[in-house]
């Protein structure tokens, strides 16, 4: 398989069963030496297909740790015309473990205006 | 139908089909006059059904506005001896929109080690 970013996502609107489009996406890391603050390590929007391919540089080394994906699906909604949802934005966060450094990480997110679902993809 | 927290939460192991008990529950509030701040608002953990029906008075008005609550689900994980798993711990960001402060907001985690759904229920 050709490289690619470690860390992808994708947005699938489930309310009708089309891709998220142009929904804005941060993926940030947790820096324990920093007292815990979250270190931004990568912005995105998703594309036709709701995916964002190209939020880490496909030799980018992952390192272990704890990991923020924030999806702000206010700005999807807004554009589709719904006033009305329930979560102003995403945020998933996920783990690399040690030893799961060099694993694909990929987020899928199954969004509608009161519900969303999210797993560990491939 | 009795007087109750006007926000609760109720956790399900969807990996095993049963509540998830002692999954320790954090409510915050976004402070727009506290630069953005979180504010804590109560904390509690989930009882034998899965749920925490005591995090707010029920006399306690809502105010509208962003709402986060934190489940420490690595903890739960812990505890069912399950070292395997994705998400150290599961924040849902919702919004208690003006005009919409007397309703109820009961926010369900479906919970499993690489995946979990939330939606606004009843």
């Amino acid at each position: 398989m050709a490289a690619r970013s470690p860390i992808t996502c994708h947005v699938l609107d489930s309310s009708v069963g089309r891709p998220g489009r142009n929904v804005p996406v941060k993926l940030e890391l947790l820096n324990a030496a920093a007292n815990n603050t979250w270190a931004g390590l990568a912005t995105g929007l998703t594309d036709a297909d709701g995916r964002v391919s190209t939020l880490l540089d496909p030799s980018h080394q992952l390192v272990a740790g704890i990991y923020r994906m924030t999806f702000q699906t206010s700005e999807y909604w807004a554009s589709a015309g719904v006033s009305s949802y329930f979560h102003p934005y995403v945020q998933i966060i996920f783990e690399v473990a040690a030893g799961a450094e060099k694993q694909h990480y990929h987020i899928p997110l199954l969004l509608s205006p009161f519900s969303y679902t999210t797993y560990r993809g491939s | 139908m009795g007087g109750r927290s006007p926000i609760t939460c109720h956790v399900l192991d969807s990996s095993c089909g049963k509540p998830g008990r002692n999954v320790p529950v954090k409510l915050e509030q976004l402070n727009p006059a506290a630069n953005n701040a979180w504010t804590n608002v109560a904390y509690g953990l989930t009882d034998s059904d899965g749920r925490v029906g005591t995090l707010l008075d029920p006399s306690h008005q809502l105010v509208a506005g962003i709402y986060r609550m934190t489940f420490q689900t690595n903890e739960y994980w812990a505890a069912q001896g399950v070292t395997g798993y994705f998400y150290p711990y599961v924040q849902i960001i919702f919004e208690v929109a003006p005009g919409a402060e007397k309703q109820h907001y009961h926010i369900p985690l479906l919970l499993s080690p690489y995946s979990y759904t939330t939606y606004r229920g009843s």
